[in-house]
């Protein structure tokens, strides 16, 4: 699943469009869309790091999010260069000066910036006085290092994506929503083809395939048949595990030792001796 | 890993971050040239980058990136229990670069490290200078390659040539050079003295194809050791870690004719002979992260904290080896690895 977060409705609907994303009245709190089969849930977290990590802390918390998802942050900044889309590569919370950086670990097509996260709105001022070192280019936003911060409880840094987009150079009190849905509009087919790769990306190869319900009950009626004690049994289903990964043919020394009745056993003597004998079998 | 489409993945460093402080170092610039295309990040330490928690060590290695940094604080170590001495009463180890380009399966160095990125430290002359102090003291046996493959990388960083220059000005200094690397291009500019040892690690074919991912093949082994040997290098084989997997018996077996029919093993300063083993920390964040590797999931007996093979069959593997390799070499130039 992909957890998308972006601070504005305005910044969320080109991707509520493409992806045919369903809003969740279930959920007051933030505004929330998704699509279950596109494997996509947007949260508009409202603007600020605050609200930011608040959002995401709350969608992560609700849906357990795991190893294989991703969490995407997109929205739009200030910034010294001119427009496309900027992956970034550093981000800094100016209010502490913690710096953290995102995994890059897929291929893009994007441009890569730094950017800094700060509490209140870019003006004049402040642009000149933060930009001033970073003349070769610097974004500036009001919420990516809160996401990435509540983020980390939840994710690794490969797992979590910033992409922005340039609305201005520091007068973001002038940029209007229909500037904003026009910026989105000229990018939606770079983005959401971005997040369609992404989509088919898999992060872990699913171990419910080496454990399944038959290898499941085979290896609890074993366990029952040797009689084993916790140890033993631990040390059953990890001989089992290796065995399954490299492909011995447990079935057929299983069956070869009902066969022959050395199982199942009748008491914990028996079940230990013939664990040991399993084991060698198992490994010959 | 399976299942990875690697087409969605960057580039090998596609992405090089750099200490501020050694921006300018003209080792950083010398290595940057060879990544015209990279993209630099600029970093204030290395371990904020390195030491991120979460970070997922299979995915970075197939979009490995480099770090360059400095290192401070201790440079050299006294060598790991795990690690074969050869004897050298003085057996240290340091690392100027930690991770490798290679991928084997039982590295242990996906235990041992939060991040699969490839670390340089720029700053070399103060691991001489470390090495000139301990030198006052007493000789020293000194393992350059332990937490990384620097020949791998010798193209791009050419380490293995500094430290050979090194030692060629230094008495009574011994270094070993691990390795899994096989270019024999490479040869004319390794130290030809007897203080260089290159450690090449053995392995049978079927091991390296399953276990020892982008690593060169055993043919290639051979024949680096064969242009090793003739321009009178010191060259140690390395049986070690032998990994355990059905068949074992014919595939080592099948690997000790083919270099027995190779190399006149006899022109060789040693052999070591040691079967996989692990603490028991490395193990378990091994199998946290790669919950389908095989080597990592084996049943191995816990000894002190420490994994290794059943004792049975640790004593079989081991013993078969040796025995092989004493139809042709003396005993003494046998190392089998022992925890006392
Ligand atoms: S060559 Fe050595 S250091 Fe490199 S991955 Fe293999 S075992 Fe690890």
């Amino acid at each position: 699943m992909i957890y998308l977060f972006t601070a504005l409705y305005s910044e969320a609907s080109v991707f509520i469009k493409h992806f045919q994303l369903t809003k969740n009245h279930q959920i007051s709190t933030f505004q929330e869309f998704y699509n279950e089969e596109a494997g996509i849930r947007l949260t508009v977290t409202g603007v600020g790091e605050i609200a930011a990590a608040s959002a995401v802390s709350s969608v992560c918390s609700i849906y357990q999010t795991t190893a294989s998802d991703l969490l995407v942050n997109v929205g739009t900044c200030a910034g010294t260069s001119d427009g496309g889309i900027f992956l970034c590569n550093k981000i800094t919370e100016i209010s502490t000066g913690k710096t953290f950086y995102p995994d890059l670990l897929f291929s893009h097509d994007f441009q890569e910036t730094e950017l800094l996260t700060g509490m209140r709105v870019l003006d004049i001022t402040l642009r000149d006085q933060l930009f001033a070192d970073h003349l070769e280019g610097i974004c500036y936003d009001m919420e990516a290092a809160a996401i990435y911060q509540a983020g980390s409880y939840h994710f690794g840094p490969h797992q979590m994506i910033f992409l922005k987009l340039v609305s201005d150079r520091g007068n973001g009190k002038e940029v209007t929503r229909e500037q904003i849905d026009q910026l989105m509009n000229m990018h939606a087919k770079e983005l959401c083809g971005f997040l369609e790769q992404m989509r088919q990306f898999r992060f872990s190869e699913s171990r419910t395939e080496l454990w399944s319900v038959e290898r499941e009950s085979l290896y609890l009626r074993l366990g029952r048949d040797l009689h084993c004690s916790k140890v033993m049994s631990d040390s059953l289903r990890q001989h089992l595990h290796y065995c399954f990964l490299v492909g011995t043919d447990v079935d057929a020394v299983l069956l070869d030792m009902y066969e022959k009745g050395q199982l199942p056993c009748k008491d914990k003597r028996e079940g230990k001796q013939r664990f040991e004998e399993l084991k060698q079998r198992l490994f010959e | 890993m399976k299942n990875l489409n690697n087409d969605y993945l960057n580039k090998f460093c596609s992405h090089i971050y750099i200490e501020r402080a050694i921006t300018a170092h003209p080792r950083t610039q010398k290595i940057l040239a060879h990544f015209p295309h990279a993209t630099v990040v600029t970093i204030d330490h290395y371990k904020d980058v390195f030491c991120r928690s979460r970070q997922s060590y299979p995915l970075q290695h197939g979009s490995q990136n480099l770090i360059l940094a400095e290192k401070k604080g201790t440079l050299l170590y006294e060598g790991a229990p795990v690690c074969q001495s050869f004897g050298n009463q003085y057996f240290y180890y340091t690392s100027c670069m930690m991770n490798c380009i290679y991928d084997c399966e039982y590295c242990y160095l996906k235990g041992m490290y939060p991040s699969a990125n490839l670390v340089i430290f720029v700053n070399l002359e103060d691991y001489f200078h470390e090495v000139e102090q301990m030198l006052k003291q007493h000789p020293l046996y000194l393992c350059v390659s332990y937490d990384s493959d620097l020949l791998a990388l010798e193209q791009t960083v050419g380490y293995v040539k500094e430290w050979c220059d090194f030692v060629q000005t230094h008495e009574n200094l011994k270094l070993e050079i691990r390795t899994k690397c096989a270019s024999t291009g490479m040869v004319g500019q390794l130290a030809q003295t007897k203080d260089v040892i290159l450690a090449l690690t053995m392995s049978p074919q079927k091991v390296i194809t399953s276990f020892e991912h982008h690593t060169p093949s055993l043919d290639a082994r051979i024949a680096f050791t064969l242009k090793l040997l003739e321009a009178g290098c010191a060259v140690r084989l390395c049986f070690d870690p032998m990994i355990y997997l059905p068949g074992w018996e014919t595939y080592y077996g099948q690997m000790i004719d083919q270099i027995f029919m190779h190399i006149d093993v006899n022109k060789l300063i040693d052999v070591s002979v040691g079967t996989f083993r692990i603490s028991q920390d490395y193990l378990k964040k091994m199998r946290k992260q790669s919950p389908d590797c095989a080597v990592a999931w084996f049943p191995f007996q816990n000894e002190n904290g420490y994994y290794h093979y059943p004792e049975s069959l640790m004593e079989q593997m081991e013993s078969f080896l040796t025995n092989r390799l004493a139809e042709q070499l003396p005993k003494e130039k046998i190392f089998r690895w022992t925890d006392n």
